[in-house]
């Protein structure tokens, strides 16, 4: 008895020595993320699991919108406050370039991670010094939604003709299509974006940068002669002025009735799903200029250099970022995925998304490269604006051209 | 003739009037009403303001989407707090602004009106470090008490208080009266009208700030109605018919806080704009 005692004494106290080093520390992970519909509560539900197999990682999460969150991104990092985690736009991470974590330090083999995402995804990932500096969560591509009941309404199979048609072929059929009374009034809205402008001037050949990206180049043939044709849709009404020269929304244009087409990107499946109602609808591969491209975007989650977790965020974003987790995230937010492997399955509009991720797959790796270059971003207003001008026939496509070209050549000294 | 002349401009005045209230009305009644219609409806054309189909499901889903309850306990607690301190501020500011005679008073009066002319983004982040090393951040508090003194405030009880006869407080201190029980007593009672002038603002101000809280709270659970509000607004998709719902909520407050005390209000806001 005495020795069995003893026995659990020296157990006990054996425990006792060793449990506060077996138990890990609680790491509350602060997250910084914004919403563009439940993102923030798919992300909290599918990391669920991951949290419960960690129970000594807790999440903090801050949901901030998004017109306010570089801004608020930027004051936390000036504050030496950064968070462990953030969410982050293709757009945003050239502006903290500088300040994301290299994810190759915490994981086994970044090949790995290489071989898993599409080439368009990350190229927006990556650094000056082609580091990976963030997981590719979502990605989204620009593409054409049609207008099914308007295009039967003129006896057209738009399923049928969209597989092959070319841009002239398109600008026939929706001519018939705005003819029918009680159709559309108009032919194609566009989003008032260079970056979906960009999807017209990619798939009719042209270039926004030289070809080692060292310099904007709008002038060349190609491009002039999507801002020519661009004016000539809206001279003809094909496409509402509405838009470009005003302020209207295409995607409420599309939802109303009023445009049989719309040139707008995969998180618009989400919104018409909800919405539309009154017609049936459906993604197409866009008609083909010299080639078929879409421009792809998308969402990445990352870890700062001065964030104080940024262990346990690089552990849990590589978790996030396997097969399964970013299935799930996906599906559970309508989302494309960046995964090149993905087992997502969505519960509707399966054609939908497979149509945009043709096209995306189709695209060109200059696109994304060319839209990886800050100044694009930056000289974004200057595109739209002269754009504007060229429409309201105040300068010609050319001069217009030229006139980004200059503008982005200041930028770039 | 004379009497069917007032007559007629009576009747054009009321019509005049009647036509402008209907006019800024519109937009708040169609936020109410569209906040009823399912999401399809509201970009229908031709543009229908009656909802033909009448549903809660955007109020339920939004309430749904985050912690309302929290978000509006947040913000009418930083909203009541910072009124309170702001009226006081205010209140004592502008009495001695107006009746204490001091070297540099007017030097120091356009000093602080001179603190509107300072953009709040210009500032952010040497706020930001202020708040961080005095330990305001991600506390309420740090939404109430930084901006609590506002030159509008005092600007307004400054003027008010101009107006005030001198005589009276002169008579007070006569009849032996301290300065706290002359200002507690006899100059607080007469200064209703700019109390509810700037207990209205502040309100306001508290109520639809957004900036400032962006800036201090660092935490889903300390956000501000604002703030929860601002996040159905994405990159790029935007949820109206939430937005519409729970901006119709937002607004209650608000118009609740100015229908008590509208009575006070013109003759605040009037004395302050013309006397000084």
């Amino acid at each position: 008895m005495k020795r069995f005692m003893l026995s659990v004494i020296v157990l006990v106290l054996v425990l006792g020595l060793f449990v506060p080093s077996i138990a890990q520390e609680d790491v509350t992970l602060r997250v910084l993320w914004f919403n563009d519909a439940n993102e923030s509560d798919v992300f909290l539900d599918t990391i669920q699991p991951y949290l419960d197999e960690n129970p000594h990682i807790k999440i903090d999460m801050q949901v901030v919108a998004f017109s306010d969150y570089e801004q608020k991104l930027k004051v936390m990092l000036t504050g030496d406050m950064a968070p462990d985690l953030a969410r982050v736009t293709n757009n945003q991470i050239p502006v903290f370039l500088s300040e994301l974590e290299p994810i190759a330090p915490y994981i086994e083999d970044i090949k790995d991670v290489e071989s898993a995402f599409m080439a368009a995804s990350l190229a927006f990932a990556k650094n000056e010094n082609d580091e990976i500096i963030a997981y590719p969560t979502e990605a989204t591509a620009n593409g054409m939604i049609v207008n099914k009941t308007a295009f039967e309404k003129a006896g057209v199979d738009v399923a049928e003709v969209s597989k092959t048609w070319t841009w002239e072929e398109w600008e026939e059929i929706i001519k018939k299509v705005i003819a029918v009374e009680g159709n559309p009034t108009y032919g194609l809205a566009l989003d008032f974006t260079p970056h979906r402008f960009s999807t017209l001037l990619f798939e009719f050949g042209g270039r926004m940068m030289n070809d080692d990206y060292t310099a904007v180049n709008f002038s060349n043939e190609k491009t002039v002669e999507t801002i020519t044709w661009f004016k000539r849709m809206h001279d003809e009404k094909i496409v509402p002025e509405s838009v470009w020269l005003g302020s209207e929304n295409p995607a409420e244009l599309f939802q109303a009735g009023v445009v049989a087409c719309h040139i707008g990107g995969s998180w618009n499946i989400n919104v018409y799903a909800k919405n539309i109602k009154d017609f049936e609808w459906m993604v197409v591969v866009p008609p083909k200029g010299e080639i078929v491209s879409s421009v792809p975007g998308g969402k990445f989650v990352a870890s700062f250099k001065g964030s104080k977790n940024k262990e346990e965020a690089q552990k849990l974003m590589a978790w996030f970022s396997e097969d399964g987790p970013n299935a799930k995230y996906c599906c559970d937010t309508f989302n494309l995925s960046s995964r090149i492997d993905s087992s997502v399955e969505y519960p509707s509009n399966t054609s939908d998304f497979a149509a945009f991720s043709e096209a995306l797959k189709a695209t060109p790796v200059y696109v994304a490269n060319e839209w990886k270059n800050p100044v694009l971003s930056q000289i974004s207003p200057v595109i739209k604006e002269q754009i504007v001008l060229a429409l309201m026939g105040d300068i010609s496509p050319a001069d217009a051209a030229a006139a980004i070209d200059q503008k982005g050549a200041e930028m770039m000294k | 003739m004379i009497m069917n002349n007032r007559k007629t401009f009576k009747i054009l005045h009321y019509a005049l009037l009647v036509i402008l209230t209907a006019f800024f009305l519109f937009p708040v009644l169609w936020v109410v009403l569209s906040s009823f219609k399912p999401q399809s409806e509201l970009f229908q054309i031709p543009i229908k303001i009656l909802p033909q189909q009448w549903t809660f499901e955007n109020y339920i889903e939004a309430m749904s989407r985050g912690d309302f309850v929290r978000y509006f306990s947040n913000s009418l607690f930083v909203a009541v707090t910072a009124t309170i301190i702001t009226v006081l501020i205010s209140i004592m500011a502008g009495y001695g602004f107006s009746k204490y005679f001091f070297i540099g008073r007017d030097f120091l009066f356009m000093v602080m009106l001179a603190t509107l002319m300072i953009p709040l983004q210009v500032i952010m982040v040497p706020i930001f470090l202020q708040l961080k090393a005095s330990g305001l951040l991600n506390t309420l508090w740090g939404i109430i008490i930084p901006p609590s003194a506002t030159p509008t405030g005092i600007f307004l009880a400054r003027q008010y208080m101009a107006t005030l006869p001198n005589s009276m407080i002169e008579a007070a201190r006569i009849d032996g009266a301290g300065e706290s029980r002359i200002f507690f007593h006899i100059i607080l009672p007469l200064s209703k009208p700019i109390i509810a002038t700037i207990t209205i603002f502040s309100f306001m101000w508290r109520w639809n700030d957004y900036l400032w809280p962006l800036i201090v709270i660092l935490d889903d659970k300390k956000q501000t109605i604002q703030q929860a509000l601002a996040n159905f607004v994405g990159q790029l998709q935007i949820n109206w018919s939430q937005l519409l719902a729970m901006t119709t909520v937002a607004i209650l407050p608000v118009i609740i806080i100015f229908l008590v005390f509208q009575k006070y209000f013109m003759t605040g806001i009037s004395s302050g704009a013309v006397k000084g």
